[in-house]
């Protein structure tokens, strides 16, 4: 892992976002989505990244694909700093980084047939010489990602939610990235159509060195898909390192806490109260002071509640931030 | 499994809806018994008809569904033959009902408080306002929502997701119910609160001895939390078992494929079973059995014939030729 090539790294990646919420439309909080970020993705990993929801980890996505403005860091993609960058290279830039989204129902243009969803961005990027080209690019894209050829002049409506999903896997590859951020892909899909997704995810990366940035909240789907993962709380990250090693022996409270609750698909295993978490996730609008997991933390003494924990290295290619490790 | 423990049995349910398009058989010839204090899970995938069972049971079927053959016993009496009166009395009172979305089945306008003493108001006609709001309170208390008396007066919108599951399921336990149906009731919320909720589940069932019918798509929360499975696919029952029985040997394909899809905590990149294709339309049933063109192991006899449910030695009811003699030995 050590000589792998980095890709994308985030440099204290931190975003803002006001609320508005008295009706004369001032500010009356700031919620600390994301919170001093720093990581760094290799080239043909993919990376998990999990949490509970209104952790950060889509706003993390996002803030990586330069999709939304960092209230202050870094993002630096294959050596170029993304916030330095003219509109003009930007758009060069964004060939290489694409973006799967949770809900096939919603981030598919009703209006338009799949032939012209998938070709979208080829004729945005003016990747086609003549529309025959685009036509065979599509039809190619689309045979790879399970869906027939001769179904390219349909309608998203006409077709189910796991095939739609290949639609915008299809749409995703059609620029060739090096990049895909996956947002929740399989999340709103049944059981039986998320693991042929989850297949053909893994296929098209072993055929074309994808890096793959997946985020979701469902463990089993991180462990099954990515080589190292992330574990974030409230907008900073608690724990990264190899996914293996960390569903094996978490070392962050919250880590051990988030593993142990997942239900397991077996009866023998049944949980009794003693490992359960209490307790919500704090407001990102006023979160604790210093640790921000204390408050639900068992463990948590009075220098959690003084002091926030640095993410450090206390393994090699193991980073937690608690004090206690 | 002597009759006298039995408190709520499905015989036969079909339910349809008369579409422009055509009858579509959401719930084709159901059985289910629940046993007092029981935990039954309701498995299957979306469309397979495992919520419009619980809508059949409620009697809160939308137009143009129906009910159209079937009994459902509740202690012995039909609830299909009751009034609509009769039915507003059961509801809430000897049934009650939680739903996916602890968002939308609160009502906005009124406080929690409100709707839980409003539960029992309507089913006891000698409790005052004062003892409803008691009890109301120590119901928040015992689902674990913090500071009760406070919160007795709080809008639903103030609280957070896991805090509106409870509250939805203090007003399900209110008026101590025989039966609680709960339609996917952790499905919107995070691995730790869902956590809580089914423990919290658990707990109610054990003290105060109410049924649970859980229905969900989750293997895991199956696992967790019932006594004894049906798994249903395209408006059948597929098969049934005890749960341990179930995890341990799952006999039907689809159960197989369904539990070896899901990827494992333990393991990863292995290629992942799938199960071929896609659920069938309800309008347009495969002839035969209705797994037959996603199946595996689909024979001959699958395509022309429907299978019934056969009882194999340890404990299972399957719905599959595989596990008819008759047809095995014949060797079709």
């Amino acid at each position: 892992m050590e000589n792998k090539k980095v890709l994308i790294e985030a440099k204290n990646l931190t975003k803002e976002f006001a609320t508005v919420s008295s009706s004369w439309g001032k500010s009356k909080g700031i919620v600390h989505a994301v919170t001093d970020v720093n990581l760094q993705v290799y080239e043909g990993e993919t990376l998990g990244v999990v949490g509970e929801s209104g952790c950060g980890k889509s706003t993390l996505g996002r803030l990586l694909l330069h999709l939304l403005k960092p209230t202050r860091g870094d993002v630096i993609f294959d050596g170029q700093n993304l916030n330095a960058q003219k509109e003009e290279d930007m758009r060069n830039l964004r060939k290489q980084m694409q973006m799967i989204f949770q809900d096939p129902y919603a981030s598919l243009n009703p209006r338009l047939k799949i032939r012209d969803v998938v070709a979208e961005p080829l004729v945005t990027h003016k990747m086609a010489a003549s529309k025959e080209e685009e036509t065979a690019i599509v039809e190619d894209l689309l045979r790879k990602c399970g869906i027939r050829p001769e179904f390219m002049y349909r309608y998203p409506h006409q077709f189910s939610g796991g095939q739609r999903q290949r639609v915008s896997i299809a749409r995703a590859l059609a620029l060739n990235p090096r990049l895909i951020v996956c947002d929740e892909p399989v999340s709103a899909l049944d059981v039986s159509i998320q693991s042929q997704i989850l297949n053909l995810l893994g296929d098209l990366q072993a055929e074309r060195n994808l890096t793959y940035i997946f985020i979701s909240h469902d463990l089993s789907v991180v462990r099954y898909l990515s080589d190292r993962v992330c574990v974030m709380f409230l907008g900073k990250i608690c724990e990264l390192g190899i996914t293996r090693e960390i569903y094996a022996s978490p070392m962050h409270p919250y880590t051990k806490f988030l593993l142990e609750a997942v239900p397991l698909p077996d009866p023998e295993k049944r949980k009794g109260a003693k490992d359960m978490l209490t307790g919500e996730i704090p407001s990102p609008v006023n979160p604790p002071s210093g640790c921000y997991f204390r408050t639900r933390c068992p463990l948590a003494t009075e220098r959690c509640a003084a002091e926030a924990p640095e993410l450090k290295e206390v393994e090699p290619n193991r980073f937690v931030a608690c004090h206690l490790v | 499994m002597s009759s006298s423990d039995t408190i709520f049995q499905i015989k036969g349910l079909k339910t349809q809806f008369f579409t422009s398009k055509g009858i579509v058989p959401a719930v084709d010839g159901v059985d289910v018994t629940v046993k007092k204090g029981e935990a039954v899970g309701l498995v299957g995938e979306s469309g397979c008809g495992k919520s419009m069972t619980a809508m059949s049971v409620m009697q809160l079927l939308k137009y143009p569904g129906r009910v159209v053959e079937g009994e459902i016993l509740l202690d012995g009496e039909d609830l299909l033959k009751k009034t609509k009166r009769e039915m507003d009395d059961i509801r809430g009172n000897k049934v009650s009902m939680i739903f996916q979305e602890p968002m939308t089945s609160l009502n906005p306008v009124y406080t929690i408080g409100n709707q839980v003493s409003e539960a029992i108001l309507t089913h006891e006609k000698n409790v005052s306002k004062e003892e409803a709001k008691q009890r109301a309170i120590d119901i928040f208390r015992k689902v674990g929502i913090p500071e009760p008396e406070k919160r007795y007066s709080v809008f639903p919108h103030q609280l957070s997701g896991g805090l509106r599951q409870r509250v939805m399921i203090g007003m399900a336990m209110v008026c101590n119910p025989q039966l609680m149906i709960a339609d996917e009731p952790t499905t919107a919320l995070d691995v730790t609160i869902e956590a809580q909720i089914l423990y919290l589940m658990n707990q109610l069932q054990k003290e105060q001895g109410t049924a649970i019918v859980m229905i969900t798509h989750n293997l895991g929360v199956v696992a967790e939390s019932c006594d004894y499975v049906y798994v249903m696919y395209a408006g059948k029952i597929m098969e049934e078992a005890p749960v341990r029985e179930l995890f341990k040997h799952p006999m039907h394909p689809y159960t197989y494929g369904l539990m070896n899809s899901i990827p494992k905590m333990t393991e990863s990149k292995e290629h992942l079973y799938t199960i071929k294709g896609l659920v069938p339309n309800l309008l347009h049933l495969p002839q035969g059995c209705r797994f037959c063109p996603r199946c595996d192991k689909a024979m001959k006899i699958c395509t022309m014939y429907q299978p019934d449910l056969y009882e194999t030695e340890d404990g299972h009811k399957v719905r599959c030729f595989l596990y008819n003699k008759e047809v095995m030995n014949s060797g079709k």
